[in-house]
């Protein structure tokens, strides 16, 4: 069991990580991503999915089963952010789904490199 | 642009309302901290042949725990004399329940550091992998264990050189040092658990046990904490244990309130500012 800002640092950074990366994804592969507003929905979403993620995966699934709640909880987390890009922004569900899935899967395999090279 | 501003105003004013009385509901609560104790034990019977530790596998007045390994090398993986396996002991458990269901992490998991030559306790050589080893042995023996991050551990810190997901025997040891006991309080949040240190003893062959608060331990110098250890007759102090729980429940309610705010906060300011821009898209017509 981790010390809370131990955990609070975990969550930051991963976080930031899945901002970043997502984000590039969305902003470099998809104008529909390019305007203010998007990038607002983009941030709005990530605050909502993110933490409840993190928090749930950290819990139930932790240390070395961290792999089988990132299978398991990644998919839903994907599912929502695509139903939201689909609601929000001038987006065919098709393209959001997409979308949502590639970002998705690079905060994914970015989060995955330090563990691997452990 | 200044519309979204101004609703983004509003989603933090509400989103710290509505956090705010989460976020200071458990403070100080003194009913729920725990004090547990649990034996870190170690056996010198064997210490002459090895640099480092070796733990216990008989019976005690603590009932239940996990058999410790066996004898570990002079060298810690180096060498032509390689680590068998070795593994930390815990006695006792700890019930913790968060959102009604019992903490399976805290009660029912060790964290270990396995590296078996031959048999009776499958590992291999990764680090960390002997943890289905531990869970299963303690399966069939019917016991439970804990697993407890020591980075707030200073003295466990320096006796056992911990890494992220398991512990590392190199330590030498006096002749006298039998066991450390460390006590500590547990205190449970809707997000995760805080166990922090409050007192150490210390207990020695044919000599006074020593007993040091965590206060005491954080300023103590490594050649403080080897007189301590590394005992070979001499014993340096001797302390009444001071058990400073209204400290120690203080201080992580306060930590606790930060971690609750972004745990908590975080997810209700997304979802009422996506809420939010959803009813003026239907507005504006979308």
């Amino acid at each position: 069991m981790e010390s809370s800002w131990y955990m609070l640092h975990a969550a930051l950074e991963s976080f930031a990580i899945t901002i970043c990366a997502e984000g590039a994804v969305l902003v470099l592969l998809f104008s529909e991503f390019r305007r203010i507003k998007s990038i607002l929905i983009f941030l709005l979403i990530n605050m909502f999915t993110h933490p409840i993620y993190f928090v749930t995966r950290h819990h139930f699934f932790p240390h070395e089963h961290w792999l089988t709640g990132a299978a398991l909880l990644e998919p839903i987390v994907f599912v929502i952010e695509a139903l939201a890009y689909t609601v929000f922004l001038p987006i065919k569900w098709p393209k959001a789904i997409f979308a949502s899935f590639l970002a998705n899967a690079t905060s994914l395999a970015v989060g995955l490199v330090p563990s691997l090279m452990l | 642009m200044n519309s979204i501003v101004s609703s983004m105003g509003y989603i933090l004013y509400l989103a710290c309302i509505f956090t705010t009385p989460i976020a200071y509901a458990n403070h100080d609560h003194m009913d729920d901290v725990e004090d547990y104790e649990y034996v870190l034990r170690f056996d010198q019977k064997d210490l002459s042949k090895f640099d480092s530790f070796v733990i216990d596998d008989g019976g005690d007045e603590y009932g239940e725990y996990l058999i410790f390994g066996k004898n570990i090398g002079s060298k810690r993986g180096g060498g032509s004399e390689k680590i068998e396996d070795f593994r930390f002991e815990y006695s006792g458990d700890i019930p913790i329940v968060i959102w009604g269901i019992p903490n399976v992490e805290l009660t029912n998991k060790v964290s270990i550091w396995c590296k078996s030559k031959v048999g009776d306790y499958a590992g291999s050589d990764t680090p960390c992998a002997g943890v289905g080893v531990i869970k299963a042995f303690g399966e069939d023996f019917g016991k439970l264990a804990i697993q407890i991050k020591y980075s707030r551990s200073p003295v466990l810190k320096e006796v056992l050189e911990i890494s992220s997901c398991g512990v590392h025997f190199n330590k030498p040891t006096g002749g006298a040092l039998k066991r450390i006991t460390e006590t500590v309080a547990i205190k449970t949040f809707e997000i995760n658990n805080q166990i922090v240190p409050v007192s150490y003893r210390f207990e020695y062959a044919g000599l006074p046990d020593v007993i040091i608060t965590a206060e005491q331990a954080l300023t103590m110098t490594k050649a403080d904490f080897k007189n301590l250890i590394y005992v070979d007759g001499v014993v340096t102090s001797k302390n009444e244990v001071v058990t400073s729980k209204s400290e120690v429940v203080t201080s992580i309610s306060e930590e606790q309130t930060l971690i609750r705010l972004w745990f908590y906060g975080l997810p209700v300011l997304g979802a009422v500012g996506l809420v939010i821009l959803y009813i003026r898209e239907r507005r504006n017509g979308k």
